[in-house]
Formats: C-alpha cells, structure tokens, sequence
C-alpha cells in the first residue's frame, strides 16, 4: 500500500520534471549551505577542544587580572612572582606547578628583524609532565633539557623561508634583543597555534634576557585529582588571596582550569555559528515556500484526478497521503542531494584551509547525525510545505474537483 | 502599448492569487534580509568614520610596533616603548604643528570597598593636552578637565562614575584608591561610546609615570603619540617624514620599524576594509536565499506558460510576433520580483530600524544604526525586478517559441 503511494509520488514528480527540479534546487541549495557551515563550525570546535585538551583536563592556569588587557599595555602592579609560585606549589591537591614567563623579543636573523614572542618555561622536573603533553613536541632537532644555555627551540612557521628571507634550520644562530642564541628544535607543524610563530627558551635564559628576575606570566599547575579540580581551584584561590592580601570576590589574580578556558572560547564559537547558520537557514525558508508553491500548483493541475479519484471511493485521508508524501520525496531529495553537495563544499574548505595552516591541523566535522540530520530536516520541511496544498486537495468536493 | 503588457502582467498575478503571492513572499525574506543587513553593515561604517572624522584627518597616531598584535596574554610586554625622547623626536618632524603623548597602563581601583580592574590613562597637563582633548572629545557631565597643577586628581569615564561599577554611583569629590594611592575625583566625562574611556580613568601623565613607575633610559613612556599636522601639509607625507626621523633616532632599519605609525585616514581604511570583509560573507550567506528566490520565480514562470498554452497559441495565430510573447513573460516575472523587492524593502528597513532601536534602548550603544542611503532604497528595488526579470527569461523563451498550432492543441 505505502509503496503504491510512493510509486504515485516518483510518477507525478517525474511528470513534471523541469519545475520538480527547480522546487528541489531551493532545497539543495539551502541544505547545502547549511551542512557546509556547520561542519566548518563544528571542526573549528572541535580543533581548538583538541588542542585544549592535549594540555589536558586537570590542568589550571593562574594569571594576573588585567594581563589579558588592552593590547601594548604592559601589566599594572598586579604581577605575579615567584613567591606567588611557591605558594601555588604548595596549595592542597596540586600535584606539580610550571612558572612561565612570556614576553616580546627583537628577533635578528638573516640581517631582518621581527618583534615576536618568546616563552621562558623550566626545564627540570617540576615541568616534566608538562612537557610531555605533547604541546610541545618537535619535528627536528630536540627540546630544551636541563642545563641548556643560550639555546632555541622556534615554531615551524618562524623556520620558514618567508618569515626571515630564508628558511632556519637546527644549528642556525638568532640573535635575540642582542644575544645570540642558537636553534636545537624546531615545533611540528599543525600543533599548538601558540607556539607556532613563538620561540622557547629556558626560563633562566629569559629571565636574564630580559632582566625579569622574580615576574611570572603564568602558572600551570597539574592537579592530583582531576575529579576535584573545583575544590583545588578554591584552595589555590584562598591561598593566594591570603598571600596577597586580598578579600573574597576581589581577587587581582584569576585561577582558571582548561575546561573553564575552553568553555568561554566555545561560546564565542557556538554564537557565531548559530548566526551564520541562521542566516543560511533564511534560504530553507525560502526553498519551503517554493515546495508549497509548486504542491498548490500540483493539486490545480490535478483536480479532475482528485474528483476521479474520490469519485471511486478515495477517502480523504488518502488523497491527503498522496499529495504529502509527493512533498516529503522532494524535500528528501533535495536535502540528500543537498547534504553531499554541502560535503563536498566543506572538504573544499577543509583543504584551502590546509594549505594556510598546514595539513592534518584542521578537520571539518561530519558526524552521521549531521548528514542524516539534515536530510531528514529537509524531508520534514516537505512534509510540512505540504501540508495546506495537500488538505486542499482533500477536502475538495467530488463534484467540483470533476467539474475542474 | 506598454501599458498594456503590465496591465496584463498584474491581471495574471492576481489571477493565480496564493501561487503568485507564496512567490512574491520568496524574494520578499531575500530582499529584507539583505536590505537590513547592508543597512546596519553601512550603518556601523557611518559611526565609525564619522567618529574618525570628530579626531581629524590631520591626526596623525604612532604606537610601538606589536601594540596590535595578538599573542598569548602578557605577552605584549617587551615591545620597544615609545619615550619622551621620541615625543621630542616628532614635535621636531617636517609638517607636525604639534604632538602629545599618553600612557595608558590597567590599574586596580578600589572605591567602596569594591575592586574594578580598569584602564588608566595618564595625559600631560601642558599646552599639548588640548590635541588629546579635541582628538577624543572630551567632554564633562559634571565637574572640570584635569588642569595645570593638578596631582593626585583624577577624572572618571562615564561608565566608572555609573553605580554597575561600584555598586554605587561615583561623584566629583569622591576618593578612589588606584595601585595603593588615593586619588580624588575632579570630573566626570560624558560617554563619547569608546569603552577605553569610558570605562577608563583620566590623571596626570606625572602621576601615573611614578604610580606605574613607566620611565626609561630615555626618559618617560609614552603609550601612544598624537601628532597635528601643519595646516595645508599633506598627512600622509607628514607620517613619512615622522617615520623616517623615528628610525634614525631609534636606530632602525626601514621595513624593520618597531612602531607603526599611521595617519586618521589610514586607520579608518584599515578598520573599513575588515568591517566590508565581515558585511560582505553575512550578505553573501544571506543573498543564498534570493537565488533560491529566483529559483521560485522561475518555477512560478514554467508553469504559468504550461498554463497558458492556450493562450499563447490564440495570442499567436491572431499575430502576436515572438518578440511580444517574451515580452508579455518577462514583464509578469519582473514585477513578481518588484512586488517582493517593495514589500522586502519595507520590511527589511523595519527590521534593521528595530535593531537600531534594540541598541540604543537595551545595549546602550549608539554604533548599531540604520542607514538607509537612496542607493541602497533604489538597489534593492532595482535588485529584484533583475532577479524577477533574470528568472523569467528561459520560461518566457519557452513560451515565445511555441509552435501555434501545438499550442492551440494543447490541453
């Protein structure tokens, strides 16, 4: 019975076949557009999420509020320090804590010179997991290790030809706001967006450097249990306020775990997405209006049909079915064709972006339930642009449907 | 005569009421959206050149290099500052009537107990001060400008002196502790819709170089630098002649500059060509559904000629050429789209003129606005007559070159 009715609904589609393409077009392009940018949104996601949680989710982050302030202006009086760090160290549930140290260097090499940024971080045990998370992993050459003096180790976009005039390989001699330091390792490429146009050295090499010699720009501390990464953060924060001095709820310091940092980068990332595909959605709307458009059109052209049909003891139930599952196949057609066509636009992107950021960093996300999503969205859009042409038509009188 | 075509067109669309209404509603939601979004789009682009205006093309503005580069936090640190040195430097430049620096530096305030972490600009109390204040638009709702001998007084942006801050409203006489040192307030400035400002704070330069303690070798920090260019002297060679004195003084070499400088209408193009980018991809996602619109319209077309075959073998044994039939079909598809583009206009203008309403009642802002430049009105219109005109075409070819005797056949 309901293959008989999809049988009728390919027959009459089919029938038509100029305007059931054009009908169906308005939906493929909408599907298209949609499928695309949500894939591109979710990669985007997902990528920042991977590298956030290759620092891993019991880590938090200590800074100094106002650091992450206007651009050019350098910290107030607010700075963390290495008695900060002690304290830190020692707070309850903290397993292990990384003082960093970022600042900006003038960089020379091949007679030019480029203001880029520059990480102190300790090599020694205290900063062993830390290292092996993988952020910083190097393609050539090696990492920092203790008792390295005066050595590099440069993100992969730096080494390239069109940063200095000329590539930089291991062995290749920097000079940094007037020192010289030679390069022992250079980052992978596609890893951390941080480090990959930033230098790393030893925290003793950038606190001489640049005669910092107590100043913290960070602190990563690895916690023991990750399930109590709420409470820890609390101790952190009561310890630090006592050190400091500072009342409750006026802390000059924030304690951040990467799940929080993540969290606030994504709904920045969710909202945008949200409105673009908004936008695209516009044009589904569209695309249904369409469908109706050529259903009213479908019933017109078939009254006589209609009274035929009813004539013979069709009920109106029936004739209701005919016509809505003739929507709901072009709207499944059009969000099928819709969705590889959108997949296709989106592997598109996903290697124009490769080619900027290098292969393999960025993947564009296509869950099953984004493609089945979209293509049932599409026939559940038919459905319903089927709907006032399709009760039209079945609650036509016989007699005028035949009269037509 | 052509009277006649648009007389039949507008008989046939009403003819075929709820077909030719659903296709009118497709270009309809195209046109709005597109309408309020480049409406808004140009919208934010008026206010801002128009506040770039209120600073004067004949501003010139010199950062340290890096100032807007977008590293991990913190890290903007140990960029080369700009000193007095360099202030001297650019007063003494070909073309600069006059130049002033400020420090701008974040700052924790604490007043009623409560702790607001803020930026704090520090400006020099001297004859130069008057170039920062025409440059930003200074203005006080209540109490003075910092004056000549002014210490520890501070003035208070807008947003600082509202009680969301501190919970309560700060007045002129207040005392507000920055960095460990009192300060009292002298004035408040009104809301010029800078957040630096106004939710900034205004002292001395003097002060804040102790209380930040921003001196170098080469005497004071200076954040950013303002220059005025000589009345009749071209900016732009102006900001050369700057550059090319800056880096001998600081011993750069070209290409390899740690500063940037740039002129107003430097700026304002910098800002422009990022905003136009950002215009142009939602307008391009949204223009999607004026296609699909078309689509709609051309859909509409192929069926009214298969309806009308009839009609059109009549029209044709009577002696109507191919050229009339055409015209007879692109006329009928191009108003569609004019209908849809008035009503679309309307529509889309009403949307964005709320937007504009929504931010300036409820976010407070006076950046969102509508503008409804006579372009964009004739556009939009002019748009979607070609969209409608465009997507009547192969049907109307269709119905043109049909043969009369099939057509008169036809059932």
């Amino acid at each position: 019975m309901i293959k008989d009715y999809i049988k009728l609904a390919i027959e009459n589609i089919l029938h038509r076949r100029l305007r059931a393409w054009l009908t169906v077009l308005g939906i493929v392009v909408g599907i298209a557009a949609v499928v695309a940018l949500v894939s591109l949104g979710q990669g985007l996601q997902y990528t920042v999420n991977q590298e956030f949680t290759k620092i891993g989710a019991d880590t938090v982050t200590i800074q100094a509020k106002g650091s992450q302030g206007a651009p050019g202006t350098s910290t107030g009086n607010n700075i963390l320090t290495t008695s900060d760090y002690d304290i830190v160290k020692k707070s309850q549930g903290v397993e292990g804590a990384v003082q960093v140290l970022l600042r900006v260097g003038k960089v020379e090499f091949n007679k030019k010179a480029k203001y880029i940024s520059v990480r102190g971080l300790p090599v020694d045990d205290t900063s062993k997991y830390y290292l092996e998370t993988g952020v910083y992993d190097v393609d050539q050459g090696r990492f920092l290790k203790s008792g390295d003096k005066n050595k590099i180790v440069i993100g992969p976009e730096l080494a390239k030809s069109t940063t200095f005039g000329k590539p930089i390989g291991v062995n290749s001699r920097m000079i940094i706001n007037g020192k010289e330091f030679t390069v022992i390792g250079i980052f992978k490429a596609g890893g951390n967006p941080g480090i990959s146009s930033a230098i790393v050295m030893t925290l003793d090499d950038t606190r001489s450097l640049f005669s910092t010699p107590d100043e913290v720009s960070m602190i990563e501390v690895k916690v023991k249990d990750a399930q109590q990464i709420d409470n820890i953060i609390e101790n952190i924060k009561k310890d630090l306020r006592r050190h400091r001095n500072v009342k409750e709820g006026q802390e000059d310091f924030t304690v951040q775990s990467t799940k929080q940092y993540i969290e606030s980068y994504l709904v920045v990332f969710n909202v945008i997405t949200v409105l673009l595909v908004g936008l695209a959605s516009i044009s589904l709307l569209v695309g249904a209006i369409g469908i109706a458009n050529t259903m009213y059109t479908a019933v017109l052209e078939r009254n006589r049909e209609i009274g035929v049909m009813k004539a013979i003891g069709a009920r109106n139930s029936q004739i209701l079915t005919i016509f809505l599952i003739e929507s709901s196949l072009i709207g499944l057609i059009g969000g099928v064709i819709g969705m590889l066509l959108g997949v296709g636009i989106a592997k598109i992107a996903e290697q124009l972006i490769g080619a900027f950021l290098g292969p393999g960093f960025f993947q564009v996300f296509l869950p099953w339930w984004l493609l089945v999503g979209a293509a049932m969205f599409a026939l559940i859009i038919g459905t319903l642009s089927g709907l006032l042409p399709a009760r039209q038509a079945a609650n036509m009188r016989p007699v005028d449907a035949l009269r037509g | 005569m052509l009277t006649d075509y648009f007389k039949l067109a507008w008989e046939n669309i009403s003819h075929r009421q709820i077909r030719s209404w659903l296709t009118i509603i497709g270009i309809v939601i195209g046109i709005a959206a597109v309408v309020a979004l480049i409406s808004l789009g140009q919208g934010v682009e008026q206010v801002i050149t128009s506040e770039f205006n209120k600073i004067g093309t004949d501003k010139i503005f010199i950062f340290p290099a890096g100032g807007f580069s977008s590293g991990p936090p913190g890290s903007a640190i140990g960029i080369n500052p700009l000193t007095e040195h360099d202030l001297e430097v650019i007063r003494r430049s070909k073309g600069v009537n006059q130049a002033s620096g400020m420090l701008l530096k974040p700052a924790k305030i604490t007043y009623d107990r409560n702790i607001y972490f803020s930026q704090v600009i520090g400006i020099p109390l001297d004859d130069s001060n008057k170039l920062l204040s025409d440059a930003y638009n200074f203005e006080y709702v209540k109490g003075r400008a910092l004056k000549s001998g002014d210490k520890y007084k501070i003035t208070v942006g807008y947003d600082v002196a509202n009680s969301k801050t501190f919970g309560k409203n700060v007045n002129v006489g207040d005392r507000l502790n920055i960095d460990g040192q009192e300060f009292e307030v002298v004035g408040i400035t009104a809301s010029i819709g800078d957040p630096g400002i106004d939710g900034g704070i205004i002292m001395p330069q003097d002060t804040a170089t102790i209380l930040f303690n921003a001196t170098t070798s080469l005497g004071k920090e200076e954040t950013e630098i303002i220059a005025q260019v000589t009345k009749g002297d071209d900016p732009s060679a102006v900001a050369d002649n700057i550059k090319k004195d800056l880096r001998r003084s600081r011993d750069v070499k070209e290409g390899e500059e740690d500063f940037s400088v740039q002129t107003t209408a430097q700026l304002l193009a910098s800002f422009s060509t990022i905003l136009n980018a950002l215009t142009a991809i939602v307008i391009g996602i949204a223009g999607i559904s004026l296609f699909v619109g078309g689509v709609g319209i051309m859909n509409t077309m192929y069926t009214a000629v298969l309806q009308r075959t009839n009609e059109i073998g009549v029209m044709k044994a009577i002696g109507a050429k191919n050229s009339q039939i055409l015209t007879i079909f692109i006329i009928e598809a191009g108003m569609l789209g004019l209908i849809g583009g008035i009503i679309g206009l309307l529509i889309g203008m009403g949307l964005s003129s709320l937007v504009s309403f929504i931010g300036r009642t409820f976010l407070n802002t006076n950046l969102l606005y509508a503008y409804f430049p006579w372009y964009l009105i004739v556009g939009a219109l002019l748009f979607a007559v070609i969209v409608g005109g465009l997507s009547g075409i192969l049907p109307a070819i269709q119905a043109s070159r049909q043969n009369p005797v099939e057509a008169l056949r036809y059932e």
